[in-house]
């Protein structure tokens, strides 16, 4: 054990004075969330970007209005930056991108709903947008969805005026009979909590979560950004284990007296507290600059370990597989691009194909990001079980990919 | 005098290929032993198996009594191994280099920095000793090599070229540590293409090619292989036809025929050269330079396999 201390202090010394190592370690992080900052805004301040919307209302009804004041509400108008416009000049400024998402409500739509016909409420989205638009026509569907309970809770009450959109005009009888059914429906404490647009919630479906805000946003994003710089780090940082074999250091270290084994898990545990130190700077920088919060210290940290380990398991593993440092860069950076943008580090999840969202529950960079989700209490993380297995499954991965990495390296010495 | 290295019947194949083919010699406490061949006669190979990082095909290895593959640890604790390049951590000080070497060899904590003080004197780096290895030029790199390599105190030295590219300096340094280490007991297997080396340093030398071991002996001995003839290096317009024919009684022998270069050993250079030359003339052969040389390493070896080491 003091055999390996001794050389883990001098692997640790190592990567302390390599400038380019060093630089890469701090700088990685702070990068990270530099872009970030730019794109949230820093902490304390209103956070999302606006999100474009144009508006076509053929209908120009009571419903139609009802929706564009729901969009226009105090709550949304945070985000939503709702425009009337005729359907050409809609249409001409989605073709130049100016807007994120496009909502054309049909001729008709009040007379339809109280009528009980199928309604379509046609959303188009920005092709060069992938988030915000996601995000707005989820609001719409909402809404919509939102409409349709509506209109089931409203239509026995209703029935009897289902002719109020007609040419004839109603009766004073007719009309007294009308007041009458609205005001005791509007009675009602559930439909006037479902027509008081106001209170509809982006995030209706997670009863604990009543508003998405700027701290929810840099939730879903900060997991991924660092699982993200772990999957740098350890891939940049096992690059001097590789050249340690190539150049004949580690070559020269198993023709001593000590066993294989004691070297190598030197150098890897080394190479795993480096790119956790890393990430527990750029989760502290996470959290002043974006007011993300984390969850407990204790298991965030555990979680980075584990994950640093995996991440750097897997580098290793890859680059044993290479000829030179060169080559072992190339392949494992193409490798965990590909599993960063499964596991959702690139792009949370829930945005993504369903299959993705099954494959990052069997990735480490899935078990990664989500573990993080689990640990700052992002309900809408998902099924799929707790932290613990996630953490034990990293850990198996390090051990495995150490190990194989180990025998490969052996391998390759022979030739070296 | 003890018996450091043994190698008996070794043999390493690479698909088809025969890395080394039976191949044995011996090496004692004291001695330098200097195993001479061209570039991919087999020398790595056999240093690699030696240090316990290539298990052979067939054949046995001993390093002062232990199997590197069956008592590696026994093994290893007695050799030390300088490669062809210096794989020292540049972004570490000399001090540290040396103190990893002694975490790797397992030196008593007690001892180590005294062993440092003591190599980092004998290869005159003391006063360096906390500058980093990336500021030393080549030759300070290689003594620090070479001390890395002797940190703790092994008997048996396996150095693999260890003066290739080397500059001249810090080569007489080099071949100095290298009689010194002899000198003080311990047994030194070095690899060497330049028949300059082998002669120079090596007690008994072998010599390699092919993987096989194709004469072995003191320096003195190999020389005598060749008889006490000359040479007669004949240098000139010359084609790849057959060597010329040699008059018989002139007891010529032709080493080597390339074109533009021919080798003649004879009983007397300065009694043979005119007819020599004479009959290197005819057909129309044109000769412009002519050299009368004593037999080398180099000689035997082109005697045994008809190429020159350096081919």
């Amino acid at each position: 054990m003091a055999r390996f201390l001794d050389i883990l202090v001098l692997e640790l010394k190592r990567r302390l004075r390599d400038p380019v190592s060093l630089v890469t370690w701090l700088a990685i992080p702070f990068f990270m969330v530099t872009v970030m900052v730019l794109v949230f805004g820093p902490s304390g301040s209103t956070g999302l970007p606006q999100m474009k919307v144009l508006l076509v209302d053929h209908d120009d009804g009571f419903l139609s209005q009802a929706l564009t004041s729901a969009l226009d509400s105090p709550q949304l108008a945070e985000y939503f930056d709702v425009r009337k416009v005729d359907e050409q000049t809609a249409r001409h400024e989605m073709d130049r991108g100016k807007a994120s998402l496009l909502v054309i409500i049909p001729a008709g739509f009040t007379r339809g709903f109280f009528d009980n016909a199928p309604l379509t409420i046609q959303v188009f989205r920005n092709p060069q947008e992938s988030i915000l638009p996601q995000i707005g026509e989820e609001v719409v569907t909402f809404l919509a969805d939102s409409g349709g309970l509506l209109r089931s809770v409203l239509q026995p009450l209703t029935a009897g005026v289902v002719d109020l959109g007609s040419d004839k005009r109603p009766t004073l009888s007719q009309v007294t009979d009308l007041s009458s059914r609205i005001y005791k429906l509007f009675d009602n404490p559930t439909v006037r909590n479902l027509t008081a647009f106001d209170r509809l919630e982006v995030k209706e479906r997670h009863p604990d979560q009543k508003k998405v805000t700027r701290s929810d946003v840099v939730g879903w994003f900060a997991p991924g950004i660092v699982a993200l710089a772990l999957l740098f780090l350890t891939n940049g940082q096992s690059q001097e284990i590789q050249e340690d074999l190539t150049s004949g250091r580690l070559v020269r270290a198993w023709t001593s007296a000590t066993p294989p084994a004691v070297p190598v898990a030197a150098k890897c545990t080394a190479l795993v507290l480096s790119a956790s130190f890393s990430t527990i700077l750029l989760v502290g920088a996470l959290a002043a600059a974006l007011g993300w919060r984390p969850g407990n210290p204790g298991l965030v940290a555990a979680q980075i370990f584990a994950t640093a380990a995996a991440f750097s398991g897997l580098a290793l593993l890859l680059r044993s597989l290479t000829r030179n440092p060169e080559a072992g860069g190339a392949a494992a950076s193409g490798v965990m691009v590909g599993l960063g943008f499964l596991g959702g580090c690139f792009v949370p999840v829930i945005f993504l194909p369903s299959f993705v969202q099954t494959v990052a529950d069997v990735v480490p960079t899935g078990w990664a990001v989500k573990g993080f989700l689990i640990l700052e209490g992002a309900t809408w993380a998902g099924s799929g079980g707790g932290l613990g297995w996630r953490i034990a499954a990293l850990l198996a991965t390090a051990v495995a990919s150490f190990l194989l990495a180990a025998r490969l390296m052996r391998r390759k010495a022979e030739a070296v | 005098m003890e018996r450091l290295l043994e190698v008996s019947h070794l043999v390493k194949t690479y698909a088809e290929r025969r890395a080394v083919d039976d191949l044995s010699f011996a090496v004692d406490e004291g001695e330098i032993y200097g195993l001479l061949g061209p570039n991919g006669a087999g020398k790595t190979t056999t240093i690699k198996v030696l240090t316990g990082i290539l298990p052979p095909t067939a054949g046995g290895v001993k390093v002062a009594g232990y199997d590197p593959f069956g008592e590696p640890l026994k093994a290893k604790a007695e050799l030390g191994w300088v490669g062809q390049e210096t794989s020292l951590y540049e972004d570490l000080t000399a001090a540290e280099n040396l103190n990893l070497a002694c975490a790797l060899t397992r030196v008593p904590r007690s001892e180590v920095r005294s062993r440092v003080a003591e190599l980092l004197e004998a290869i005159g780096l003391a006063d360096r000793a906390r500058e980093r290895v990336s500021s030393f030029s080549g030759g300070m790199k290689r003594r620090l090599h070479l001390a890395v390599a002797l940190v703790h105190r092994p008997r048996l030295l396996l150095l693999d070229e260890p003066l290739v590219g080397v500059d001249p300096q810090a080569r007489a340094h080099l071949i100095d540590a290298i009689e010194s280490l002899a000198r003080d007991g311990r047994a030194v297997l070095l690899t060497t293409h330049d028949m300059d080396d082998a002669q120079r340093l090596c007690g008994r030398v072998g010599i390699i090619d092919n993987g096989k071991l194709l004469a072995e002996g003191t320096v003195a001995e190999l020389q005598a292989s060749l008889g006490e003839r000359d040479l007669l290096r004949l240098e000139g317009e010359f084609d790849n036809g057959p060597a010329p024919a040699l008059p018989p009684e002139l007891g010529a022998e032709v080493l080597s025929a390339h074109p533009g270069e021919l080798l003649v050993s004879v009983d007397s250079g300065s009694e043979a050269l005119p007819r020599v030359l004479a009959a290197a003339e005819s057909g129309g052969r044109s000769v412009t330079r002519v050299t009368l040389e004593r037999p080398t390493l180099e000689t035997l070896f082109l005697k045994l396999t008809g190429r020159e080491l350096r081919d």
